[in-house]
Protein backbone atom coordinates (compact mmCIF):
# COMPACT_ATOMS: atom_id res chain seq x y z
CA UNK A 1 0.00 0.00 0.00
CA UNK A 2 1.33 3.58 -0.82
CA UNK A 3 1.07 6.37 1.26
CA UNK A 4 -1.95 7.58 -0.51
CA UNK A 5 -4.02 4.31 -1.09
CA UNK A 6 -7.32 4.55 0.44
CA UNK A 7 -8.02 0.87 0.06
CA UNK A 8 -5.72 -1.53 -0.84
CA UNK A 9 -6.19 -5.25 -1.59
CA UNK A 10 -3.51 -8.14 -2.12
CA UNK A 11 -4.34 -11.37 -3.08
CA UNK A 12 -7.59 -11.52 -1.69
CA UNK A 13 -9.65 -14.92 -1.96
CA UNK A 14 -13.12 -16.22 -0.40
CA UNK A 15 -14.29 -19.43 -0.06
CA UNK A 16 -17.72 -20.43 0.89
CA UNK A 17 -17.52 -24.15 1.66
CA UNK A 18 -17.08 -25.66 -1.81
CA UNK A 19 -17.59 -22.63 -3.90
CA UNK A 20 -15.41 -20.16 -4.72
CA UNK A 21 -16.38 -16.23 -4.81
CA UNK A 22 -13.14 -14.28 -4.69
CA UNK A 23 -9.97 -15.71 -6.24
CA UNK A 24 -6.62 -13.94 -6.02
CA UNK A 25 -7.82 -10.52 -6.41
CA UNK A 26 -5.31 -7.32 -5.73
CA UNK A 27 -5.93 -3.87 -6.60
CA UNK A 28 -5.68 0.02 -4.58
CA UNK A 29 -7.73 3.20 -4.78
CA UNK A 30 -6.51 6.62 -3.93
CA UNK A 31 -8.23 9.96 -2.39
CA UNK A 32 -10.60 11.14 -4.97
CA UNK A 33 -11.09 8.03 -7.21
CA UNK A 34 -13.80 5.93 -8.92
CA UNK A 35 -13.26 2.57 -8.78
CA UNK A 36 -15.45 0.43 -10.35
CA UNK A 37 -16.15 -3.40 -10.07
CA UNK A 38 -17.54 -4.04 -13.12
CA UNK A 39 -19.49 -7.77 -13.42
CA UNK A 40 -22.11 -9.88 -13.83
CA UNK A 41 -24.73 -11.00 -11.04
CA UNK A 42 -22.95 -13.92 -8.62
CA UNK A 43 -19.31 -12.53 -9.80
CA UNK A 44 -17.90 -11.79 -6.46
CA UNK A 45 -19.04 -7.56 -5.92
CA UNK A 46 -21.09 -7.96 -2.83
CA UNK A 47 -18.78 -10.04 -1.21
CA UNK A 48 -15.91 -7.97 -1.88
CA UNK A 49 -17.96 -5.12 -0.13
CA UNK A 50 -18.43 -6.98 2.93
CA UNK A 51 -15.21 -7.69 3.60
CA UNK A 52 -13.80 -4.54 2.72
CA UNK A 53 -16.48 -3.25 5.31
CA UNK A 54 -15.30 -5.99 7.91
CA UNK A 55 -18.73 -7.73 7.78
CA UNK A 56 -16.87 -10.71 6.20
CA UNK A 57 -13.61 -11.70 6.81
CA UNK A 58 -11.01 -13.10 3.75
CA UNK A 59 -10.25 -16.79 3.59
CA UNK A 60 -7.09 -15.56 2.27
CA UNK A 61 -5.27 -12.68 1.14
CA UNK A 62 -4.87 -9.17 3.02
CA UNK A 63 -7.03 -5.70 2.63
CA UNK A 64 -6.86 -2.43 4.57
CA UNK A 65 -9.13 0.44 4.17
CA UNK A 66 -8.11 3.75 5.07
CA UNK A 67 -4.59 2.46 6.76
CA UNK A 68 -6.90 -0.45 8.93
CA UNK A 69 -7.13 -4.39 8.16
CA UNK A 70 -9.69 -5.13 7.53
CA UNK A 71 -9.76 -7.90 9.81
CA UNK A 72 -9.38 -5.29 12.82
CA UNK A 73 -11.98 -2.74 11.86
CA UNK A 74 -14.26 -2.09 14.38
CA UNK A 75 -17.36 0.76 14.50
CA UNK A 76 -14.90 3.39 14.24
CA UNK A 77 -13.51 3.38 10.54
CA UNK A 78 -17.30 3.72 9.61
CA UNK A 79 -17.20 7.08 11.21
CA UNK A 80 -15.26 8.06 8.10
CA UNK A 81 -16.85 5.36 5.65
CA UNK A 82 -20.12 5.42 3.71
CA UNK A 83 -22.34 2.53 2.66
CA UNK A 84 -25.09 2.00 -0.18
CA UNK A 85 -25.89 -1.65 -0.82
CA UNK A 86 -29.34 -2.62 -2.78
CA UNK A 87 -30.67 -3.57 0.76
CA UNK A 88 -29.75 -0.99 2.93
CA UNK A 89 -33.11 -0.20 4.92
CA UNK A 90 -34.65 3.04 5.85
CA UNK A 91 -36.96 3.72 8.72
CA UNK A 92 -40.39 3.84 7.06
CA UNK A 93 -42.80 5.07 9.97
CA UNK A 94 -40.40 7.86 10.28
CA UNK A 95 -39.75 10.95 7.81
CA UNK A 96 -37.25 11.73 5.72
CA UNK A 97 -35.62 14.27 7.79
CA UNK A 98 -36.08 12.09 11.08
CA UNK A 99 -34.33 9.52 9.02
CA UNK A 100 -31.26 11.57 8.16
CA UNK A 101 -31.79 13.68 11.86
CA UNK A 102 -30.88 10.07 13.76
CA UNK A 103 -27.28 9.34 11.84
CA UNK A 104 -26.45 13.16 12.75
CA UNK A 105 -26.58 12.17 15.97
CA UNK A 106 -24.95 8.84 15.86
CA UNK A 107 -22.05 10.11 13.55
CA UNK A 108 -21.91 13.86 15.49
CA UNK A 109 -22.34 16.44 11.94
CA UNK A 110 -24.10 19.71 12.44
CA UNK A 111 -28.19 19.21 11.94
CA UNK A 112 -27.31 22.50 9.43
CA UNK A 113 -26.39 19.33 6.93
CA UNK A 114 -29.19 17.43 6.60
CA UNK A 115 -31.26 20.51 4.71
CA UNK A 116 -27.68 20.98 3.01
CA UNK A 117 -27.43 17.67 2.14
CA UNK A 118 -31.62 16.85 1.02
CA UNK A 119 -31.32 19.61 -1.67
CA UNK A 120 -28.38 18.09 -3.23
CA UNK A 121 -30.22 14.62 -3.50
CA UNK A 122 -33.60 17.14 -4.65
CA UNK A 123 -35.52 15.80 -1.26
CA UNK A 124 -35.75 18.84 0.70
CA UNK A 125 -39.09 19.74 -0.62
CA UNK A 126 -40.29 16.16 0.73
CA UNK A 127 -38.57 16.38 4.01
CA UNK A 128 -41.71 15.65 5.84
CA UNK A 129 -42.77 12.80 4.03
CA UNK A 130 -42.93 9.56 5.76
CA UNK A 131 -40.00 7.49 3.88
CA UNK A 132 -42.62 4.16 3.99
CA UNK A 133 -44.30 6.31 1.46
CA UNK A 134 -41.29 7.27 -0.89
CA UNK A 135 -40.57 5.67 -4.75
CA UNK A 136 -37.63 3.61 -5.30
CA UNK A 137 -35.76 6.22 -6.76
CA UNK A 138 -36.62 8.81 -3.93
CA UNK A 139 -35.56 6.06 -1.16
CA UNK A 140 -32.45 5.21 -3.00
CA UNK A 141 -31.65 8.86 -2.72
CA UNK A 142 -32.38 8.93 0.60
CA UNK A 143 -30.11 6.11 1.21
CA UNK A 144 -27.11 8.19 -0.32
CA UNK A 145 -27.75 10.69 1.10
CA UNK A 146 -27.66 8.94 4.54
CA UNK A 147 -24.27 7.51 3.38
CA UNK A 148 -22.11 10.97 2.62
CA UNK A 149 -24.12 12.89 5.45
CA UNK A 150 -20.51 12.79 7.22
CA UNK A 151 -18.30 13.64 4.53
CA UNK A 152 -16.57 10.21 4.59
CA UNK A 153 -13.40 9.16 3.27
CA UNK A 154 -14.66 6.08 1.92
CA UNK A 155 -18.19 5.29 -0.06
CA UNK A 156 -18.74 2.03 -0.85
CA UNK A 157 -21.71 1.88 -3.58
CA UNK A 158 -23.08 -1.27 -4.01
CA UNK A 159 -25.10 -1.03 -7.66
CA UNK A 160 -26.64 1.96 -6.27
CA UNK A 161 -28.72 2.83 -9.66
CA UNK A 162 -29.81 -0.59 -10.10
CA UNK A 163 -33.84 -0.42 -10.94
CA UNK A 164 -33.96 3.13 -11.18
CA UNK A 165 -35.18 5.52 -13.93
CA UNK A 166 -32.71 7.67 -16.37
CA UNK A 167 -33.14 11.07 -14.41
CA UNK A 168 -32.84 9.59 -11.09
CA UNK A 169 -29.40 8.03 -12.37
CA UNK A 170 -28.12 11.32 -13.45
CA UNK A 171 -28.90 12.65 -10.34
CA UNK A 172 -26.94 9.99 -8.41
CA UNK A 173 -24.04 10.22 -10.72
CA UNK A 174 -23.61 14.00 -9.99
CA UNK A 175 -23.52 13.68 -6.70
CA UNK A 176 -20.80 10.68 -6.98
CA UNK A 177 -18.97 12.68 -8.99
CA UNK A 178 -19.01 16.05 -6.74
CA UNK A 179 -17.55 13.61 -3.84
CA UNK A 180 -15.28 12.31 -5.69
CA UNK A 181 -13.67 15.89 -6.74
CA UNK A 182 -13.90 16.32 -2.80
CA UNK A 183 -11.63 13.66 -2.19
CA UNK A 184 -13.88 11.08 -0.95
CA UNK A 185 -12.48 7.60 -2.41
CA UNK A 186 -15.26 5.85 -4.11
CA UNK A 187 -15.80 2.23 -4.38
CA UNK A 188 -18.74 1.29 -7.25
CA UNK A 189 -19.94 -2.12 -8.09
CA UNK A 190 -22.29 -2.13 -10.85
CA UNK A 191 -23.14 -4.39 -13.79
CA UNK A 192 -24.11 -1.50 -15.69
CA UNK A 193 -21.16 -0.86 -18.35
CA UNK A 194 -22.54 2.79 -19.54
CA UNK A 195 -22.50 3.94 -15.99
CA UNK A 196 -18.67 2.63 -15.60
CA UNK A 197 -17.77 4.20 -17.86
CA UNK A 198 -19.15 7.53 -17.01
CA UNK A 199 -18.18 7.81 -13.62
CA UNK A 200 -15.06 5.67 -13.36
CA UNK A 201 -11.74 6.71 -13.06
CA UNK A 202 -10.40 3.03 -12.69
CA UNK A 203 -11.79 -0.24 -13.48
CA UNK A 204 -11.87 -4.08 -12.80
CA UNK A 205 -13.64 -6.48 -14.78
CA UNK A 206 -14.54 -9.36 -12.56
CA UNK A 207 -16.09 -12.81 -13.40
CA UNK A 208 -16.61 -15.46 -11.29
CA UNK A 209 -14.50 -14.05 -8.66
CA UNK A 210 -11.28 -13.30 -10.72
CA UNK A 211 -10.13 -9.57 -12.01
CA UNK A 212 -10.13 -10.36 -16.11
CA UNK A 213 -8.87 -7.00 -17.19
CA UNK A 214 -7.91 -4.02 -14.99
CA UNK A 215 -7.26 0.14 -15.62
CA UNK A 216 -9.07 3.16 -17.22
CA UNK A 217 -12.25 2.59 -18.99
CA UNK A 218 -10.13 3.44 -22.20
CA UNK A 219 -7.38 1.55 -21.60
CA UNK A 220 -9.42 -1.59 -21.40
CA UNK A 221 -11.30 -0.50 -24.61
CA UNK A 222 -8.31 0.42 -26.31
CA UNK A 223 -6.19 -2.44 -25.25
CA UNK A 224 -9.41 -5.05 -26.81
CA UNK A 225 -9.13 -2.61 -30.28
CA UNK A 226 -6.96 -5.10 -31.84
CA UNK A 227 -8.89 -4.65 -35.54
CA UNK A 228 -8.76 -1.19 -35.90
CA UNK A 229 -12.04 -0.28 -37.82
CA UNK A 230 -14.20 3.63 -38.94
CA UNK A 231 -17.42 3.68 -39.16
CA UNK A 232 -18.08 5.96 -42.36
CA UNK A 233 -21.36 7.63 -43.49
CA UNK A 234 -21.40 9.50 -46.62
CA UNK A 235 -23.40 12.66 -48.15
CA UNK A 236 -25.38 9.67 -50.04
CA UNK A 237 -26.48 7.86 -47.20
CA UNK A 238 -24.54 5.52 -47.74
CA UNK A 239 -22.28 3.69 -44.54
CA UNK A 240 -19.64 1.75 -44.59
CA UNK A 241 -17.04 -0.02 -41.92
CA UNK A 242 -13.78 -0.26 -43.20
CA UNK A 243 -10.75 -1.65 -41.41
CA UNK A 244 -7.62 0.16 -41.03
CA UNK A 245 -5.75 -0.11 -44.10
CA UNK A 246 -3.66 2.15 -46.37
CA UNK A 247 -6.73 1.87 -49.14
CA UNK A 248 -9.17 3.11 -46.23
CA UNK A 249 -6.66 5.67 -45.40
CA UNK A 250 -6.64 6.88 -49.36
CA UNK A 251 -10.68 6.74 -49.43
CA UNK A 252 -11.59 8.51 -46.37
CA UNK A 253 -8.52 11.38 -47.82
CA UNK A 254 -10.73 11.15 -51.15
CA UNK A 255 -14.24 11.61 -49.83
CA UNK A 256 -12.97 14.74 -47.29
CA UNK A 257 -11.46 16.39 -50.18
CA UNK A 258 -14.90 15.95 -52.04
CA UNK A 259 -16.37 16.67 -48.85
CA UNK A 260 -18.54 13.31 -49.24
CA UNK A 261 -18.22 12.49 -45.92
CA UNK A 262 -20.71 13.12 -42.89
CA UNK A 263 -19.40 11.08 -40.26
CA UNK A 264 -16.47 9.42 -39.15
CA UNK A 265 -16.39 6.97 -35.89
CA UNK A 266 -13.90 4.70 -34.94
CA UNK A 267 -15.15 1.55 -33.92
CA UNK A 268 -13.26 0.43 -30.67
CA UNK A 269 -15.17 -2.15 -28.80
CA UNK A 270 -17.11 -1.41 -25.51
CA UNK A 271 -16.89 -2.10 -22.22
CA UNK A 272 -19.91 -4.82 -22.23
CA UNK A 273 -18.08 -6.22 -26.06
CA UNK A 274 -14.36 -6.26 -23.98
CA UNK A 275 -16.10 -8.29 -21.38
CA UNK A 276 -17.74 -10.72 -24.15
CA UNK A 277 -14.03 -11.41 -25.23
CA UNK A 278 -12.64 -11.81 -22.54
CA UNK A 279 -15.14 -13.79 -20.42
CA UNK A 280 -17.46 -15.31 -23.55
CA UNK A 281 -19.80 -14.20 -20.89
CA UNK A 282 -22.74 -11.15 -20.95
CA UNK A 283 -22.54 -8.62 -18.33
CA UNK A 284 -26.00 -9.16 -16.57
CA UNK B 1 -16.02 -2.16 23.85
CA UNK B 2 -16.24 1.66 24.06
CA UNK B 3 -19.89 2.95 24.71
CA UNK B 4 -20.57 6.35 23.57
CA UNK B 5 -23.32 8.56 25.44
CA UNK B 6 -24.03 10.57 21.99
CA UNK B 7 -24.90 7.26 20.06
CA UNK B 8 -26.49 5.90 23.40
CA UNK B 9 -28.81 8.77 23.43
CA UNK B 10 -29.54 8.85 19.36
CA UNK B 11 -30.14 4.85 19.92
CA UNK B 12 -32.63 5.97 22.95
CA UNK B 13 -34.18 8.63 20.96
CA UNK B 14 -35.10 6.48 17.69
CA UNK B 15 -36.17 3.01 20.01
CA UNK B 16 -38.93 5.84 21.92
CA UNK B 17 -39.97 7.00 18.62
CA UNK B 18 -40.30 2.91 17.23
CA UNK B 19 -42.15 1.79 20.43
CA UNK B 20 -44.55 4.46 20.55
CA UNK B 21 -45.66 4.23 16.81
CA UNK B 22 -45.39 0.47 16.99
CA UNK B 23 -48.95 -0.97 17.76
CA UNK B 24 -47.86 -4.42 18.11
CA UNK B 25 -45.49 -3.41 20.70
CA UNK B 26 -47.48 -1.03 23.02
CA UNK B 27 -50.35 -3.57 22.49
CA UNK B 28 -48.98 -5.54 25.71
CA UNK B 29 -48.93 -2.14 28.10
CA UNK B 30 -52.43 -1.32 26.46
CA UNK B 31 -53.55 -4.53 26.95
CA UNK B 32 -52.81 -4.56 30.98
CA UNK B 33 -54.57 -1.85 31.43
CA UNK B 34 -57.33 -2.61 29.19
CA UNK B 35 -57.85 -6.29 30.44
CA UNK B 36 -57.50 -4.56 34.11
CA UNK B 37 -60.14 -2.28 33.75
CA UNK B 38 -62.51 -4.28 32.12
CA UNK B 39 -62.12 -7.07 34.42
CA UNK B 40 -62.44 -4.69 37.57
CA UNK B 41 -65.56 -3.33 36.40
CA UNK B 42 -67.32 -6.24 34.60
CA UNK B 43 -65.94 -9.22 37.30
CA UNK B 44 -67.48 -9.26 40.94
CA UNK B 45 -65.11 -8.01 43.59
CA UNK B 46 -65.08 -11.58 45.42
CA UNK B 47 -63.66 -12.89 42.10
CA UNK B 48 -61.38 -10.07 40.46
CA UNK B 49 -59.49 -9.05 43.97
CA UNK B 50 -57.07 -6.29 43.77
CA UNK B 51 -54.19 -8.57 44.10
CA UNK B 52 -55.89 -10.56 41.56
CA UNK B 53 -56.06 -7.35 39.33
CA UNK B 54 -52.76 -5.87 40.00
CA UNK B 55 -50.64 -9.22 39.38
CA UNK B 56 -52.44 -9.98 35.94
CA UNK B 57 -51.71 -6.35 35.21
CA UNK B 58 -48.19 -6.35 36.07
CA UNK B 59 -47.60 -9.78 34.49
CA UNK B 60 -48.90 -8.91 31.17
CA UNK B 61 -47.22 -5.36 31.08
CA UNK B 62 -43.66 -6.64 32.41
CA UNK B 63 -43.17 -10.20 30.73
CA UNK B 64 -45.59 -9.56 27.53
CA UNK B 65 -44.57 -6.21 26.80
CA UNK B 66 -40.67 -7.08 28.21
CA UNK B 67 -40.91 -10.19 25.61
CA UNK B 68 -42.41 -8.12 22.77
CA UNK B 69 -40.06 -5.19 23.43
CA UNK B 70 -37.09 -6.85 23.08
CA UNK B 71 -37.60 -9.61 20.08
CA UNK B 72 -39.97 -7.47 17.53
CA UNK B 73 -37.81 -4.46 17.37
CA UNK B 74 -34.94 -6.59 16.71
CA UNK B 75 -36.23 -8.39 14.73
CA UNK B 76 -38.61 -5.31 12.87
CA UNK B 77 -34.49 -4.05 12.40
CA UNK B 78 -33.34 -7.15 10.85
CA UNK B 79 -36.16 -7.24 8.09
CA UNK B 80 -36.23 -3.93 7.55
CA UNK B 81 -32.37 -3.87 6.79
CA UNK B 82 -31.61 -0.92 9.05
CA UNK B 83 -29.92 -2.86 11.78
CA UNK B 84 -27.03 -3.49 9.60
CA UNK B 85 -26.84 0.44 8.42
CA UNK B 86 -26.65 1.07 12.43
CA UNK B 87 -24.06 -1.45 12.96
CA UNK B 88 -22.17 -0.16 9.92
CA UNK B 89 -22.72 3.62 11.18
CA UNK B 90 -20.74 3.65 13.89
CA UNK B 91 -23.02 2.12 16.73
CA UNK B 92 -21.91 -0.87 18.47
CA UNK B 93 -23.68 -4.05 20.17
CA UNK B 94 -23.48 -2.94 23.24
CA UNK B 95 -24.59 0.77 22.50
CA UNK B 96 -27.59 -0.07 20.44
CA UNK B 97 -28.56 -2.82 22.96
CA UNK B 98 -28.15 -0.05 26.23
CA UNK B 99 -30.31 2.38 23.99
CA UNK B 100 -32.82 0.26 22.88
CA UNK B 101 -33.39 -1.51 26.39
CA UNK B 102 -33.56 2.08 28.50
CA UNK B 103 -37.31 3.66 26.85
CA UNK B 104 -38.49 -0.32 27.16
CA UNK B 105 -38.16 -0.37 30.65
CA UNK B 106 -38.95 3.38 31.23
CA UNK B 107 -42.40 2.19 29.78
CA UNK B 108 -42.40 -1.06 31.95
CA UNK B 109 -42.42 0.85 35.11
CA UNK B 110 -44.71 3.57 34.00
CA UNK B 111 -47.26 1.14 33.54
CA UNK B 112 -46.72 -0.63 36.18
CA UNK B 113 -47.23 2.63 38.39
CA UNK B 114 -50.54 3.31 36.32
CA UNK B 115 -51.95 -0.09 36.99
CA UNK B 116 -52.15 0.19 41.16
CA UNK B 117 -54.85 3.11 40.79
CA UNK B 118 -56.47 1.19 38.16
CA UNK B 119 -56.71 -2.29 40.22
CA UNK B 120 -58.25 -0.14 43.00
CA UNK B 121 -55.71 -0.60 45.41
CA UNK B 122 -54.79 1.94 47.47
CA UNK B 123 -51.27 3.45 47.26
CA UNK B 124 -50.07 3.58 50.80
CA UNK B 125 -50.80 -0.38 50.07
CA UNK B 126 -48.16 -0.79 47.99
CA UNK B 127 -44.46 -1.81 49.01
CA UNK B 128 -43.09 0.77 46.46
CA UNK B 129 -39.61 -0.24 46.06
CA UNK B 130 -39.80 -3.82 46.56
CA UNK B 131 -42.88 -3.68 43.85
CA UNK B 132 -40.34 -1.42 41.11
CA UNK B 133 -38.06 -3.02 41.43
CA UNK B 134 -39.23 -6.84 41.15
CA UNK B 135 -41.46 -5.64 38.44
CA UNK B 136 -39.17 -3.95 36.63
CA UNK B 137 -36.34 -6.54 36.99
CA UNK B 138 -38.75 -9.10 35.91
CA UNK B 139 -39.43 -6.78 32.72
CA UNK B 140 -35.85 -7.06 32.33
CA UNK B 141 -35.62 -10.45 32.43
CA UNK B 142 -38.47 -10.75 29.73
CA UNK B 143 -36.83 -8.22 27.33
CA UNK B 144 -33.47 -10.41 27.53
CA UNK B 145 -35.81 -13.10 26.40
CA UNK B 146 -37.22 -10.99 24.01
CA UNK B 147 -33.77 -10.08 22.43
CA UNK B 148 -32.56 -13.82 22.60
CA UNK B 149 -35.49 -14.61 20.94
CA UNK B 150 -34.97 -11.05 17.98
CA UNK B 151 -31.39 -12.79 17.81
CA UNK B 152 -32.44 -16.01 16.48
CA UNK B 153 -35.69 -14.41 14.21
CA UNK B 154 -35.18 -13.30 10.97
CA UNK B 155 -38.12 -11.00 10.87
CA UNK B 156 -41.03 -10.37 13.24
CA UNK B 157 -43.33 -13.43 12.52
CA UNK B 158 -41.10 -15.70 13.44
CA UNK B 159 -40.20 -12.89 16.33
CA UNK B 160 -43.93 -13.83 17.05
CA UNK B 161 -44.19 -17.58 16.56
CA UNK B 162 -41.29 -18.25 18.51
CA UNK B 163 -42.08 -15.63 21.38
CA UNK B 164 -45.97 -16.49 22.04
CA UNK B 165 -45.19 -20.27 23.66
CA UNK B 166 -42.90 -18.21 25.88
CA UNK B 167 -44.70 -15.47 27.06
CA UNK B 168 -48.13 -17.25 27.29
CA UNK B 169 -46.08 -19.76 29.86
CA UNK B 170 -45.13 -17.09 31.55
CA UNK B 171 -48.16 -14.82 31.77
CA UNK B 172 -50.51 -17.57 32.36
CA UNK B 173 -48.55 -18.99 35.65
CA UNK B 174 -51.71 -17.37 37.42
CA UNK B 175 -53.60 -19.37 35.85
CA UNK B 176 -51.88 -22.40 36.13
CA UNK B 177 -51.22 -22.08 39.86
CA UNK B 178 -54.82 -22.74 40.57
CA UNK B 179 -54.66 -25.84 39.03
CA UNK B 180 -52.68 -27.78 41.87
CA UNK B 181 -50.12 -27.39 44.56
CA UNK B 182 -47.65 -28.84 42.70
CA UNK B 183 -47.73 -26.46 39.52
CA UNK B 184 -48.02 -23.43 42.04
CA UNK B 185 -44.85 -24.99 43.60
CA UNK B 186 -43.25 -24.91 40.18
CA UNK B 187 -44.73 -21.73 39.42
CA UNK B 188 -43.03 -20.29 42.23
CA UNK B 189 -39.77 -20.65 40.82
CA UNK B 190 -40.25 -18.73 37.82
CA UNK B 191 -39.88 -14.94 38.05
CA UNK B 192 -43.13 -14.66 36.98
CA UNK B 193 -44.62 -16.94 39.83
CA UNK B 194 -42.03 -14.63 42.06
CA UNK B 195 -44.08 -11.31 41.23
CA UNK B 196 -47.66 -12.81 41.66
CA UNK B 197 -46.85 -14.06 45.20
CA UNK B 198 -44.81 -11.24 46.23
CA UNK B 199 -48.07 -9.10 45.04
CA UNK B 200 -50.80 -11.33 47.01
CA UNK B 201 -48.56 -11.04 49.98
CA UNK B 202 -47.76 -7.21 49.52
CA UNK B 203 -52.00 -6.54 49.78
CA UNK B 204 -53.16 -9.54 51.76
CA UNK B 205 -50.60 -9.29 54.29
CA UNK B 206 -47.36 -7.49 54.98
CA UNK B 207 -44.48 -8.61 52.71
CA UNK B 208 -40.98 -9.21 53.64
CA UNK B 209 -38.23 -9.89 51.19
CA UNK B 210 -37.48 -13.94 51.57
CA UNK B 211 -34.36 -15.15 50.49
CA UNK B 212 -35.76 -17.52 48.26
CA UNK B 213 -37.60 -14.75 45.98
CA UNK B 214 -34.55 -12.91 45.70
CA UNK B 215 -32.55 -16.09 44.78
CA UNK B 216 -34.87 -17.05 42.09
CA UNK B 217 -35.26 -13.32 40.98
CA UNK B 218 -31.14 -13.22 40.70
CA UNK B 219 -30.88 -16.46 38.90
CA UNK B 220 -33.43 -15.37 36.79
CA UNK B 221 -31.33 -12.31 35.90
CA UNK B 222 -28.18 -14.12 35.34
CA UNK B 223 -29.31 -16.80 33.46
CA UNK B 224 -31.17 -14.61 30.88
CA UNK B 225 -27.92 -11.84 30.64
CA UNK B 226 -25.36 -14.87 30.33
CA UNK B 227 -27.76 -16.84 27.71
CA UNK B 228 -28.40 -13.71 25.64
CA UNK B 229 -24.30 -12.72 25.83
CA UNK B 230 -23.74 -16.23 24.48
CA UNK B 231 -26.51 -15.67 21.28
CA UNK B 232 -24.87 -12.33 20.73
CA UNK B 233 -21.35 -13.59 20.83
CA UNK B 234 -22.18 -16.63 18.54
CA UNK B 235 -24.58 -14.88 16.39
CA UNK B 236 -24.16 -11.26 16.84
CA UNK B 237 -27.54 -9.00 16.93
CA UNK B 238 -27.62 -9.15 12.71
CA UNK B 239 -25.86 -12.39 11.73
CA UNK B 240 -26.86 -13.65 8.12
Amino acid sequence: MTQLDTISVKHLSKQFKNQTALKDISFNIQPGEIFGFLGPSGAGKTTTIKILTGQMHPSDGVASVLGVPTEKINEHIYEQVGIVTHNSGLYDKLSVYKNLEIFTKILNVKKSKIEEILKRVGLFKDRKKIAGKLSQGMRQRLILARAVIHNPKVLFLDEPTSGLDPSTQVEIHRLIKSLRDNGTAVFLTTHNMEEAEKLCDHLALLNNGKIVEAGTPREIRLNHNKKKRYKILLKDGKEFILSQSEETTQKINWWMTDNELVTIHSCEPTLETVFLEVTGRKLI
Amino acid sequence: MNLSIRKINAILQLKLQSIITNLSIMVAPLLAIGFVLIMKMSMPKAVMTGAFLLSFGALFNSIMGGIMMGSYPLAEEKEKNTLRVLMTSSVNGAEFIIGSIIPSILMIILVNIILVPIAGIAMNKVNWPIYIIYTTLSGFISIMIGYIVGIYSKNQMQAGNISMPILLIFTMTPMFQMINKTIANIASFTYSGTIINFINDMITKKYSPSFKDITVLTIWTVLSVLIFIYAYTKHGLDSE
